[in-house]
């Protein structure tokens, strides 16, 4: 089978845009059947190299700009956890033409990011797509897409940055060809600050919550999906740029604190949310933040598990923008599902997550603590949301029951599956980024087995079934009869944002700008003034002479 | 060929320029035929890239008094680049590039002729003393000094800190204001380089590299925060033009064939990409600004900033790896730099207005270019023979 | 040989000075002429006979196309003319010094006109905000850096310098017969 099948799903995504252009009404069902398409092009086409690790050359001869892709595990586990929830996204929301194309280029960039073999095919591909998707959700908001971009912006450069040094040190930027031991600090640094960037894993509010705010939902909800799974990719894909590990084990203590201090705080903020959408937004930078802080253990079941809390975070992107804002049965159960009541698949991958910290030692146990209080509040934040007043209904995105249904019921039915998904696309992951011994984790259809024991996840769903029933029967609150003011928070806590910080350091480079652009010293720089000259040239000739 | 456009140029233009135009057309036509005269490969790209910008104005422009004259005298200043190039010594450059510079100060219907004319003429007079010193030579001091008045002339040629000209916020600015930065000065700088880098030797072209990537760094950063706390459009675009100098500068002054190329390709997407804009921009700063960006106003945004997939992050990623490679802290700083550009884009991409439905197809164009630039930079650079 | 050389220098300086301190149209050409007729002396003392005619002919051009407009009169060594001798002065000493300490048995007179004449229109393009200044400026400029690169490359410079002189000293103004 030709390597050009990892070019498969981006190629159908580009040619379903294009299909899209011509299409004549049915835009929303054109763009899901592209996206659905482009899932089982992905899909099929790994299972079709016989689920061996491909390699394709593209736009070969640029010298640094050389574009190699990969198909492999990894990247087809990624893929998904982009393509899934943004074909859901596709499928149950409506979208104009022109929006349509444009997030349909952008998740072709994200898979091109995904599959790229290098640091700088991942930095052009993702600046790609954090383009499309400012210019996709650009005309209604000023400041959400801005933000979103901006990361992205400062991201791609850290890794031109760190592939320019990497090329210089170790003579290629290609993750799984840099050499043993060449991947330094810095540059670990550089890799490690660009992921935490293109997912918004920041303790401040970030711009996952930002965009999920801005006025046309279905625009920010895109993004999110779109763009979280890509800086999880890069924290992952460390692990192969460094041999299976990182370059200290300061750097694994440092991000997992970074993952449970985002978490944490977004369960804060949630908690306190003084809205329903507000509060909703907070969960998927606390899902990332969890599997981040999983992720950083370094152990093999600490990365499967935060590659299974990847899958988590992506089905939250896609059900929480389509659940609808009311207290209905399927309104409840969205909301028990993303609060990670079992069997879901958020409550397996957290599960995971902390067994896989309480396995690694003391300090990741600590963490793990600090982790499950942020998931402890966040279920008080999604109950105290029932209570609270619907926020005014996105413009031209009417909610969908049906979507959210489909989607509620996926992320049930891959939690119940979650030992399959695991054996099939999780493991074999894992193992391309660290050495993974067998046994460390197994599992079949509704069974995760790992060294600590396992569950089975059906049994564990009746509890839950039966308290959604119960509620559903004897009907929810009424959205706006009891006001925020009336529900007050947990705890009474703002942390400032970290756009509000970012707001106040751009304020005062513009004032230095404004020492240069209002003339003062731009005028006296570039007043022509010959004295100027004469001594730049005097000065400059005594220094050489010297 | 440069001599029958001049003809065709002088058929157009009447008046005062007559006498300009017709030495020109008999200079043309006897040099022409002379020995010595040859292109370069990247001089061939360049010229032609200019050429294909005053066709993308003259096509897709809407229209303006005073157009056709910029028109023509963009024509009239490609053959005389052409001319200057491709001669057979650095003397024949800075004679031809004297009478460019004369030519284009004397374009601005305002005073300050002698303020635009001042920097290249300057930058000529170190030229020719820098190529004067090295030449003689004989000691090591001397040498040097030659090196660094190369540099500077560099520098002052294309008009840059600490040798431009003051930017003041007059209103919609004349395209003559940056023609010589964004039009003919890319063409002339490569030229100049061209001619001047085989000939230094390492003592020389150490003192060299370290004045072009300081004053690069000085450029950058001075455009960078220039534009960002500019209020007034055309200054913002005037900063914004130093900036992308100040990259060429350091890419020119990394001095290996990498490196160069670097230079090389920014200098392309100044005259591709930022010049076309520039002058759609002019129309527009003179009508009430309008709310909201369109898509096509965020696309432009995302090249001016240097995004991905753009020209700009081609030439980011390209000089970064040459900068680390060399002296990995300039590198550190030149990302600092490029992370506070964005800041300014989307206001620049404000001020280009909403483009009528002609001009639209031009920023199509524009942003196709760009693309390419960003995504086949070996393709360019290969064209370019680096 | 000597004389001429000397001769050469001298008319060059004068030349480039009659150019910084004049006002007038008369008095630039008559500064761009000298200045042409200095460095074509010594271009003759160096034994290029061809190359100091065609400098020569480019100097009588651009002398000749500056007397079509500008100021009228002479205007040389009007009021404040002071600053203007004392760097007239300066550009002399400083090639000068230049060739004899720097430049020792390199500096041929040829070279040392050319550095005199570059200085001074680099005087004259700096301290002027004049259009017609600063264009007798650059056309001195033209010829002191071809007469810097050698006999050849003065020619070149001769067709700048012609070039430059060429546009009007007015943007108003149209060219007189």
């Amino acid at each position: 089978m030709p390597p050009a099948l990892a070019l498969a799903s981006p190629a159908v995504l580009v040619a379903g845009a294009l299909a899209v252009l011509v299409a004549r009404g049915r835009i929303r069902q054109v763009t899901a059947a592209t996206a659905w398409l482009a899932v089982l092009a992905g899909v099929g086409g790994w299972i079709a190299e016989g689920r061996v690790p491909t390699d394709l050359a593209l736009l070969a001869g640029q010298g640094a700009g050389s574009l190699n892709l990969e198909m492999n595990a990894v990247t087809v586990t990624f893929g998904l956890a982009v393509l899934v929830p943004a074909a859901l996204l596709f499928t149950f929301q409506e979208r104009r033409r022109d929006e349509s194309m444009l997030a349909l280029w952008a998740c072709a960039a994200a898979i091109t990011s995904i599959e790229a073999a290098g640091i700088f095919g991942t930095a052009l591909a993702l600046g790609a797509a954090a383009t499309l998707l400012m210019v996709m959700m650009g005309p209604q908001d000023r400041v959400g897409p801005r933000a979103v971009w901006g990361s992205q912006m400062a991201a791609g450069l850290l890794l031109i940055l760190a592939a320019a040094l990497l090329a210089s040190a170790a003579g290629t930027s290609i993750y799984s060809a840099i050499p043993s031991g060449a991947l330094s600090g810095a540059t670990f640094g550089l890799l490690a600050g660009a992921g935490l960037l293109v997912s918004g894993l920041v303790p401040g509010r970030g711009w996952p919550a930002q965009v999920w705010l801005s006025p046309k939902l279905a625009g920010g909800a895109m993004t999110v999906a779109v763009s979280t799974p890509l800086g999880l990719n890069l924290l992952a894909r460390t692990y192969s740029a460094g041999s299976g590990s990182w370059p200290s084990p300061w750097f694994h203590l440092t991000l997992g604190l970074i993952g449970t201090a985002t978490a944490l705080a977004a369960a804060l903020r949630a908690q306190a949310a003084p809205q329903r959408r507000i509060c909703l937004a907070e969960m998927v930078p606390l899902s990332a933040g969890l599997a981040l802080a999983a992720i950083a253990l370094g152990t093999p079941l600490g990365v499967a598990a935060g590659i299974s809390a990847v899958f988590a975070t992506a089905s939250l992107a896609a059900v929480l923008p389509l659940l609808p804002e009311s207290n209905s049965g399927l309104g409840l159960l969205g909301l028990a599902v993303a609060a990670g009541a079992p069997p879901g698949l958020v409550f397996g991958a957290r599960l995971l997550s902390l067994e896989a910290a309480f396995e690694s030692g003391t300090v990741p146990a600590l963490i793990a603590l600090v982790a499950a209080s942020a998931w402890l509040l966040s279920i008080a934040a999604l109950a105290r949301c029932v209570w609270l007043p619907a926020t005014d209904p996105p413009r031209g995105v009417p909610d969908s029951r049906l979507g959210s249904a489909v989607g509620v019921v996926l992320s049930v039915a891959a939690g119940v599956v979650l030992g399959g998904i695991e054996s099939a696309l999780v493991v074999p992951a894992t193992a391309l980024l660290v050495r993974f011994p067998a046994g460390v984790l197994t599992g079949g259809w509704g069974l995760v087995s790992t060294a600590s024991g396992e569950w089975p996840a059906l049994e564990l769903a009746l509890p839950t079934l039966v308290l959604v029933a119960l509620a559903a029967l004897l009907g929810g609150p009424r959205l706006g009869h009891h006001g925020g003011d009336s529900v007050s928070p947990l705890l009474g806590y703002r942390l400032p944002s970290g756009v509000g910080a970012l707001t106040r350091a751009r304020s005062r480079l513009a004032e230095l700008g404004g020492v240069f652009g209002s003339g003062s010293m731009g005028a006296a720089l570039g007043r022509s003034q010959p004295w100027l000259w004469v001594v730049v040239v005097v000065v400059l000739a005594i220094a050489v002479t010297r | 060929m440069s001599a029958l456009v001049v003809g065709v140029t002088w058929l157009r233009w009447r008046g005062h320029l007559a006498g300009y135009l017709l030495a020109a057309l008999a200079l043309g036509g006897w040099l022409a035929a002379g020995p010595g005269f040859a292109v370069a490969t990247e001089q061939r790209v360049m010229l032609a890239a200019l050429a294909a910008v005053l066709l993308l104005l003259g096509l897709f422009s809407p229209s303006e008094p005073g157009l056709g004259e910029v028109l023509w005298g963009g024509l009239l200043g490609l053959a005389l680049v052409a001319l200057a190039v491709s001669g057979p010594s650095l003397t024949w450059w800075s004679a031809l590039v004297l009478a460019l510079a004369a030519g284009c100060a004397a374009l601005g219907a305002d005073g300050g002729f002698a303020e635009r004319l001042r920097a290249p003429a300057i930058g000529v007079v170190m030229i020719g003393s820098g190529q004067m010193l090295i030449a003689v030579g004989g000691n090591v001091g001397v040498e040097r000094v030659g090196a660094l008045a190369l540099a500077l002339g560099l520098v002052a040629l294309a008009g840059l800190v600490p040798f431009g000209s003051e930017i003041t916020a007059r209103g919609p600015a004349t395209p003559a204001s940056l023609a010589w930065a964004g039009f003919l000065g890319p063409a002339l700088v490569l030229g100049l380089v061209a001619r001047v880098l085989p000939h230094l030797t390492p003592d020389e072209a150490e003192v060299y590299s370290a004045v072009l990537i300081g004053l690069g760094l000085v450029n950058l950063f001075a455009g960078v925060f220039g534009a960002w706390g500019s209020i007034d459009p055309s200054r913002m675009w005037r900063f914004s033009f130093i900036a992308d100098w100040g990259l060429v500068l350091v890419g020119l002054g990394l001095l290996s064939p990498a490196a160069i190329g670097v230079g090389y390709l920014a200098l392309l997407g100044i005259v591709v990409v930022r010049m076309p804009l520039y002058v759609w921009s002019r129309r527009a700063i003179a009508t009430p600004p309008q709310e909201g960006l369109s898509r096509t106003n965020l696309l432009v945004a995302a090249a001016l900033a240097g995004a991905a997939p753009f020209a700009g992050f081609s030439v980011r990623l390209l000089l970064l790896q040459a900068a680390s490679s060399l002296f990995w802290p300039l590198a550190a700083v030149l990302v600092v730099a490029m992370l506070c550009w964005p800041a300014h884009a989307f206001r620049l991409a404000r001020s280009l207005g909403r483009p009528d439905p002609r001009t639209r197809w031009g920023f199509g164009l524009v942003l196709a270019a760009s693309l390419a630039l960003g995504v086949v930079p070996g393709l360019v650079l290969s064209l370019g023979g680096y | 040989m000597l004389i001429l050389e000397v001769l050469a220098v001298i008319l060059a300086w004068l030349g480039g000075a009659a150019v910084l301190l004049s006002s007038g149209r008369r008095g630039i050409a008559l500064g761009i002429g000298a200045a042409g007729l200095g460095l074509g002396l010594s271009e003759f003392a160096a034994g290029a006979g061809e190359e100091a005619i065609l400098v020569l002919l480019g100097a009588l051009l651009a002398a000749g196309l500056r007397l079509r407009d500008g100021g009228r009169g002479w205007g040389t060594l009007g009021p404040g003319s002071t600053p203007g001798l004392i760097s007239a002065l300066a550009a002399l000493l400083g090639p000068l010094l230049l060739a004899v300490y720097l430049l020792p048995g390199r500096a041929e007179p040829a070279l040392l006109c050319g550095m005199v004449v570059t200085t001074l229109g680099a005087m004259s393009v700096m301290a002027t905000g004049e259009r017609q200044l600063s264009l007798a400026g650059a056309a001195l400029v033209a010829f002191g850096v071809g007469a810097m690169a050698g006999p050849e490359a003065a020619i070149y410079g001769a067709v700048g310098a012609t070039l430059v002189s060429m546009l009007p000293a007015s943007a108003a103004s149209r060219p007189q017969p």
